[in-house]
Formats: C-alpha cells, structure tokens, sequence
C-alpha cells in the first residue's frame, strides 16, 4: 500500500486509479489508511467473495474455524477502461511493471504505438 | 446388465465429468477476461461502484492484501 502511495502521481499521469481490498471492515481500514496516509481508498469485502472472483485466496494460514481458506492473498490486478483484465501477479505489487503495463494502455487508447 | 451399465459410464458419464471438470479448470481468472464487477463500502466513506466510478474512464490497479495493518 505504501509503494502505491507513493508512486500515485504516476499512477494519475496514466489515467489509472487505486484500489485496495480486504476483508477487514470498512472502519478498520479507515484507521489503516489513516495510519500510512493513503489517498487512495480501500474497499472492504468482509464475504471475501471478490477473492473467488479474482482467485486471491491464500492458501498459507490464518484458516477458519473449520480449517477452510479464508484470508485474501496478495495479488495485484490491472483492469483496463473496457473492464478487461490485462495483469495479474500474486506476492507484493511490483510498480515498475505495473507502470510500464499502464503506459502501454494509455498508449493504446490513444491510438499510439 | 452390468455390461450395459459399465458402457453406459464409458461413453456418457466420464466424458460428462471430465466436459464438467474443465469447465472447473476455466473458472479460474485469466489475462484478456472480463473483470467481474463489484460494489463496495471504501476506507473514504463512499460506495465504489466499478460501473459507475472506473469504467470507460479510468484505468484501475486494485490490489489484495491479507488484513489492514500488514505490510503489501
């Protein structure tokens, strides 16, 4: 979260904007983005269902009570303006080549090479 | 009969579950899909509507991450 707060200059440049998500409610990420001044928002989803949907479970513990998966893992999504998916990565957020990826799609809806 | 029966699971019901269990196989996130959509409370006090907020406007980078208060 941090490295995205201090690269969202760059972010904004390329018309591209930020999102956090995890299962903690929307309160507790008040507090988080408060405490590393985020200006970004973080969205909660205490179901976890945008993790199915995106395939971030982790399979590492904390599991549930009933020894299911249920914490996020760390992925990094890019979608572009049409709503398509153009990078995935788990682990932690490499900017550099979500920068570079970001160029490119600007670059490709301005109709440039 | 049960000659007839194990026909039967050769020729309908694996080829049924292995059609069904690829079908598993391709629910899984790829490059160039469709982003599914989301609506959710924000740290900001706001709604995030994916339609409303980034759709033909904005590029997004959404990241994942365990719990608040951890490290990404």
């Amino acid at each position: 979260m941090d490295g995205h707060n201090r690269d969202l200059y760059l972010y904004k440049r390329l018309n591209a904007q930020v999102l956090g998500v995890s299962k903690d409610d929307p309160i507790t990420n008040k507090f988080f983005a408060e405490s590393l001044a985020l200006e970004f928002p973080i969205i909660s989803n205490v179901l976890g269902f945008m993790a199915k949907a995106y395939g971030a479970y982790s399979e590492k513990p904390p599991f549930g009570p009933d020894g299911s998966i249920n914490t996020f893992g760390r992925r990094t999504v890019v979608i572009d303006k049409k709503g398509i998916v153009r990078y995935l990565k788990d682990g932690s957020p490499n900017n550099k080549e979500i920068l570079d990826l970001l160029l490119k799609l600007e670059k490709e809806s301005r109709g440039l090479k | 009969m049960p000659r007839k029966r194990l026909l039967f699971i050769t020729l309908i019901a694996v080829p049924i579950f292995l059609v069904l269990g690829m079908g598993y196989g391709w629910a899984q996130l790829k490059v160039g899909d469709e982003a599914p959509s989301f609506t959710l409370p924000s740290s900001q006090g706001k709604l995030v509507d994916y339609y409303k907020d980034y759709y033909g406007k904005h590029n997004l980078v959404m990241t994942f991450f365990p719990a608040a208060f951890t490290p990404v």
